[in-house]
Formats: structure tokens, sequence, C-alpha cells
């Protein structure tokens, strides 16, 4: 199958769409819930790294861990991903093609 | 329209049509094909669902190998603000780290999601008989549960939010099961 396929392919579009809810509510618990921290491994501080970009605090994020920079890349694509999807199913007409 | 060969006397009929003019063959009742591929979608998405959450564990395993392998000798910044409670958490005992046993621990969790993974591709590409598609979802809860349990017991280790993976993993099966469910039930209704 190939990419543009795959990527367009309706169940891989319905199971990113759950993958993201789930994404979404783990964000919620993360930012207000987690207090759990660890030592010795290059992804120290990766926790509280996210939990500081959760919340829009990037000076602090990347100095928890520099490897955060990973979900900043990361963040911008998934919302970009959602609004392409919502565009194709709800078929709305004053977005350009 | 188009036109097909009918299975019983090779003649040209359009697909359309309920029966050959020709023989009497019945197509509708007796090409089932397309409608098991519409029935499975479900089971399709929670597949899909299995083998990314399968990847993510995987990934997270074989960098956390490395940083063992290759241990970081910096320290962590110790920025506390007053809203940062930071809590160790400890199975009984205070934990010491133990390379050999996190290795170990590494290795069942990177074989599961290998398992994972290749059991989701061969079910994509219907490697896996269809018939055993109950077996297989039940297959991909219990390895999705041990996953949840061996993330969840485990917290010193790093990365909480990686607990997300086993969970996509677990939606996936259930999907996967009642997919399978409803396409075992729709039969039945089709065959009454």
């Amino acid at each position: 199958m190939k990419l543009k396929q795959l990527i367009n392919d309706k169940d891989f579009e319905n199971a990113r769409l759950i993958i993201y809810l789930i994404l979404f509510i783990s964000y919620i618990y993360f930012a207000y819930f987690s207090h759990f921290q660890c030592s010795g491994c290059p992804l120290c501080g990766m926790t509280r790294a996210v939990k500081s970009l959760l919340i829009l605090d990037f000076k602090s994020a990347f100095e928890f861990n520099k490897m955060v920079w990973i979900f900043c890349i990361t963040i911008p694509i998934i919302i970009l991903d959602i609004v392409v999807i919502l565009k194709r199913r709800c078929k709305k007409v004053w977005f350009k093609e | 329209m188009a036109l097909i060969k009918c299975k019983e006397c090779g003649k040209e009929i359009s697909d359309q049509a309920e029966s050959c003019p020709n023989c009497g063959y019945r197509l509708k009742e007796n090409n089932p094909q397309k409608v098991i591929i519409e029935k499975t979608n479900t089971c399709r998405t929670g597949t899909i669902m299995c083998i990314v959450g399968g990847a993510l564990i995987l990934g997270f395993a074989l960098i956390v190998a490395l940083a063992f392998i290759f241990p970081n000798t910096t320290t962590p910044k110790e920025n506390t603000t007053e809203s940062d409670i930071t809590i160790n958490v400890t199975i009984g005992e205070e934990v010491e780290t133990d390379t050999q046993a996190v290795i170990n621990y590494l290795i069942l969790i990177g074989t599961i999601s290998i398992t994972i993974i290749v059991l989701g591709a061969l079910y994509l590409k219907n490697k896996i008989n269809r018939k055993y598609t109950s077996l297989y979802g039940i297959v991909m809860l219990i390895l999705s549960i041990i996953l949840s349990a061996m993330m969840t017991v485990t917290l010193n280790c790093c990365l909480l939010f990686l607990f997300i993976a086993p969970i996509i993993c677990f939606v996936g099966s259930i999907m996967i099961i009642s997919g399978n469910i409803k396409e075992k039930s729709n039969e039945i209704k089709t065959t009454n």
C-alpha cells in the first residue's frame, strides 16, 4: 500500500482520531495529576519537561530536557492531521484544496 | 455496472444481477467476500491501534536500553518551584538500580511489543484466518493487560506518560473483540 493511500485509509484515520483523543485525555491527567520524577538516563526530566510544555512554559521545558523539541514538532503535526481528517469528513466549503 | 463470469457456467453476466440467467446460480448469496471486508472495519482499526501502541513501547524500550548501555553522565537540574511536588516511587524497600534487572525487563516488554506488531501485521495482510479473529482479539487483550501492568508496577522508570501506549493497545484489542462480536451477530441475523 502506498504512503498516500495508507494515510488516507479510513481505518487508519479512525485509529489516529482515537489515539489523539487518548492523548488529549492524558494531557489533562499529566498537566494536573502526575508528580513523578526519575533520574539517570537521557530521558531524565522528560515528564517535567512535557508538563511545562503543556502549560506553554517553553523555557522550563527545554531546561528540564532538551529532547522535548520532539513534542514541539509532533504536536503541530497532530493538530494539522486532525484538521485535515475533519475537513475530509465534514466537507466544509471554505477550505480550498 | 460491470460484466463478470458466472462461477457455475462461465457465461458473462451483470454484477448487479441476483442470479445467472443461464444456469440460475445465485450471485448475491454466494458472494459474501465484499460483505465480510466491510464488516471488519472495527477489527482493522483496532489492529492498527495495537500496532501503533506496540511500536511506541518498542521505541521506548530501545531508548531506555541504550540509556543503560551508554549512561548519561550529566546530573538533572533541580529546578523546583512551589508547584513542583516530587515523589520517588519505590516498590517495597528502596530500589537500587540493577542494570541486569532493567535489561531483562526491557527485553520482556520489547518481546511483547514485537509480538503485538507482528501479529497485527499478519492480521492486516489477511494471513490470520478470519475465524480466529476472536482468539486474536483475546491474545492482544492479554498482551496489552500485561504491558499495562508492567508499566504501572515499574513507575520508578522514566516517562510515565508512555503508559498511554499500553492503553492504546488495550483500547485496540477491545475494538477487535467488539468488531468480531458485531460481525458474528450480523451473520446470525442474516442466516435467520
